[in-house]
């Protein structure tokens, strides 16, 4: 990777997008995971009867998986940048979830929710900002 | 949602931010590595997995994720979803007061721009 002296660049910015697209799979399938063990009631008591009947399903090592490559794109994009810069800007993953969800499941989006999505875009465009005041 | 779920949520996101502050310290301590074939991306992840500290931020995300496991058994994400937003209050604070980095006035009004629209987002 190009030295970006602390820049949020569009090649980090996009390396922070595929992060939250993959974290968001990754949830699907945690999610799709736990739901199948039918274990209702979880707790520290029985929680390792639930780890194992998690481990048993596909789901879960897929999830797994995803997280591995996530993991090590994560380290690439904080070698590069601030903390302070690309945990704020992974946020667009609300942005992404909301797209999905209005192109895949026929979801509305209200208005209070666009607006958050304004907001989102807003703060992301000054934390950018305020990399570039730094590195000048 | 009951208090012990609140509180294991609460438990959850400092694990989480505590892992992103390990990770950072990890991460500054790499050099700016050659990724032009597959063979230096591999070299690249092994001196990652060399990294003390990153080791460290594993441990808690384990810890981390095991909570929220029984969180996401208990609750609707629905429900945890707009609880995230404080997440982004504690790393900016600790990437100031633990990373030593340089917040300026457009820095801190981003964060608390994402931070009103991930609510507006969430809430339903």
């Amino acid at each position: 990777m190009q030295r970006t002296k602390g820049r949020l660049t569009p090649v980090v910015f996009t390396l922070i997008i595929m992060t939250d697209i993959i974290e968001s799979f990754a949830e699907l399938f945690f999610k799709k995971a736990a739901m199948a063990t039918n274990i209702p009631d979880v707790g520290f008591s029985n929680f390792f009867d639930f780890l194992s009947r998690m481990a048993s399903g596909s789901g879960f090592w897929i999830g797994i998986s995803f997280y591995v490559i996530n993991f090590f794109l994560w380290i690439a994009v904080l070698s590069q940048i601030d903390l302070s810069v690309a945990f704020p800007t992974g946020s667009t993953s609300y942005i992404i979830v909301a797209l999905l969800s209005i192109i895949f499941l026929g979801e509305q989006v209200s208005p209070a929710q666009w607006t958050g999505i304004l907001f989102i875009i807003t703060g992301i465009f000054f934390i950018s900002r305020s990399t570039q005041k730094e590195a000048e | 949602m009951t208090l012990k779920i609140f509180m294991l949520i609460l438990l959850a996101e400092i694990c989480s931010a505590g892992m992103h502050i390990l990770y950072k310290k990890g991460a500054n301590s790499l050099e700016n590595e050659p990724t032009k074939s597959i063979k230096d991306y591999i070299i690249f992840a092994f001196k990652i997995l060399k990294i003390p500290v990153i080791w460290c931020g594993l441990v808690m995300v384990c810890c981390g994720m095991a909570m929220w496991l029984i969180v996401l058994a208990h609750t609707d994400l629905s429900v945890a979803f707009p609880l995230d937003s404080i997440q982004y209050i504690i790393i900016l604070a600790a990437s100031f007061f633990f990373l030593g980095e340089k917040l300026n006035r457009e820095r801190i009004m981003g964060t608390l721009f994402v931070v009103l629209g991930i609510v507006l987002v969430a809430t339903k």
